[in-house]
């Protein structure tokens, strides 16, 4: 018994082992990212930039509109090897650089910026060429994003 | 006995495959793949005992730390690259604007005496392949960290 139950057991082990570390991904694409999101049950919707290149559009809490864009960082290879995260929004008030700086000092995986005479942005940047289980790279991605996001609201947009 | 042989290389190497996959690190697995890629480092820890790491980069000093962001789990959940300068002459925050909207993955600000920070961070948490994202967050950081001597510091 113990003999017959070896080699199935290292053959589990085996198919289980390569599916890990093949689900590592290098590069996405607009229909892939699009999937991922729903599962994680985001409200995203796939567009195109003027220039042809996915761009996926995603509802958050407090009216705001997150964009993610998509890199081709290599040309040689198929797919975008970058996501961007952006969210800009329109101030009512003058911009304070003091403020966006002392964000910045604060906060970790992103950063804000002035992108406008009255307008701020934040910003996170995932680079997919390093080899990152694309499902939960994102869901990482977008729980961090959503937590700046917070704090960039309360602290430079005043909601 | 020749096909157990096989079976547990099989194992062996599948795991090794597989074990690339990480969700967090420590200094013994960091170190291993500076020193295999000629990185020059040295290998300090903060108060509290959290590894640090002093690296040269283009020549420069720059600090890769670790932080725990789960202590649930074991090793460090995320990376952070930090190089700072010390500056005569005050550097307008229009320029440390200027470069935070034109690069992507770093982010530059100046420190509560007014010198340039720049910063990166690496969230391993969602599982990665360590050796080929220390390379990149590396390279990125490389790239970054010249534009910022040049167009924020105002090195010539």
């Amino acid at each position: 018994m113990k003999n017959k139950l070896w080699p199935l057991l290292a053959t589990f082990l085996v198919l289980s082992s390569v599916a890990l570390a093949a689900s590592l991904v290098r590069s996405s694409d607009g229909s892939s990212v699009l999937a991922a999101l729903k599962k994680l049950g985001y409200d995203a919707t796939l567009e195109k930039s003027g220039a042809g290149v996915p761009q996926i559009r995603i509802n958050a809490a407090n009216d705001y509109v997150i964009y993610l864009y998509f890199y081709d960082e290599d040309k040689h290879h198929p797919g975008y090897e970058g996501l961007q995260l952006s969210t800009s929004v329109s101030l009512d008030g003058a911009i304070d650089l003091d403020d966006l700086n002392y964000w910045n000092r604060q906060h970790r995986y992103a950063k804000v910026y002035q992108d406008g005479e009255d307008s701020v942005a934040l910003e996170s940047d995932l680079d997919l060429a390093v080899g990152v289980v694309l499902n939960s790279a994102l869901k990482e991605f977008m729980k961090k994003y959503l937590d700046n996001l917070d704090s960039f609201s309360l602290e430079i947009v005043g909601r | 006995m020749q096909i157990k042989t096989l079976f547990l290389l099989g194992l062996l190497l599948s795991f090794a495959a597989a074990a690339q996959t990480v969700t967090a690190t420590d200094a013994t697995q960091v170190t291993k793949v500076l020193t295999a890629h000629d990185y020059k480092f040295s290998l300090d820890s903060e108060d509290d005992g959290t590894p640090l790491i002093h690296l040269k980069i283009d020549g420069y000093k720059a600090l890769l730390l670790f932080y725990d962001d789960n202590p649930d789990q074991p090793g460090y959940e995320s990376l952070q690259l930090y190089a700072a300068f010390s500056v005569d002459d005050k550097i307008p925050l229009g320029k440390v604007n200027q470069w935070n909207s034109s690069y992507r993955f770093g982010r530059v600000y100046l420190d509560e005496d007014l010198d340039p920070v720049i910063e990166s961070d690496l969230d391993l948490s969602g599982g990665v392949n360590l050796e080929g994202t220390l390379m990149v967050f590396l390279e990125n950081f490389k790239a970054d960290f010249a534009s910022f001597r040049e167009e924020v510091v105002g090195e010539k």
